[in-house]
């Protein structure tokens, strides 16, 4: 099964604080808004990106309405939405608006969970750890 | 660390008009409710207090948003560990 996903910001950011943004390695496409990047790129470019195999993309966020979110979100559901991909975000808000546009939407978590070929019980006990 | 405390609460001082003292009474009082909304949520997420004595501790809306936030990491790692 092919796995295609475009994130925001909080995934790229979550992952880095724990060590494991490579885990986004599972996807066999992944996308990252430019307007995501620059938003990354304020707090410091997590390491650990530079070595994921991305593209950056143009994403027009003024077609999606959600004037609560942020620029990166709106952008990151404007790119699933057009493209038919995975949305990653960890902002409840962002991730009602994804679904209710029918995007298919998960977080941090499920990237966690997603990159662990462990049995089941050892996953979630590691899960246990993170959070 | 210290100092940027410091260099925070002598700069809330002035802006506010208030002596630090007060300020850190207010920082503190501001964490501690934090603190206590995070217990009561947790405690009610792991089966410890009720429902209703949860909302009556933090307010419906939290209690709500911890349970949609629950939803979403089931979700997620349901999804995670079967795709």
């Amino acid at each position: 099964m092919t796995l295609a996903a475009v994130s925001d910001a909080g995934p790229l950011i979550h992952l880095a604080e724990i060590d494991s943004i490579e885990l986004l390695a599972a996807f066999d496409t992944f996308l990252v808004p430019e307007i995501v990047y620059q938003e990354v790129e304020v707090g410091g470019v997590p390491d650990g990106l530079a070595d994921l195999s991305y593209e950056l993309v143009e994403a027009d966020e003024s077609q999606v309405g959600a004037e609560e979110l942020d620029a990166g979100e709106r952008a990151a559901i404007a790119v699933a939405e057009e493209r038919g991909i995975v949305l990653l975000t960890d902002d409840l808000a962002a991730r009602e608006a994804a679904s209710d546009a029918g995007v298919e939407v998960h977080g941090s978590i499920g990237v966690i969970a997603l990159g662990y070929d462990a049995p089941l019980d050892q996953a979630v006990e590691t899960l246990g750890e993170y959070f | 660390m210290a100092a940027e405390i410091s260099d925070r609460v002598r700069e809330l001082a002035e802006a506010r008009g208030l002596p630090e003292s007060e300020v850190f009474e207010q920082a503190l009082e501001r964490g501690l409710e934090d603190l206590w909304e995070d217990l009561v949520l947790a405690r009610y997420l792991d089966g410890e207090l009720a429902r209703e004595k949860a909302i009556e501790r933090v307010g419906r809306t939290k209690v709500e948003r911890a349970e949609r936030e629950r939803e979403v990491v089931e979700e997620d790692v349901d999804w995670g560990l079967n795709a």
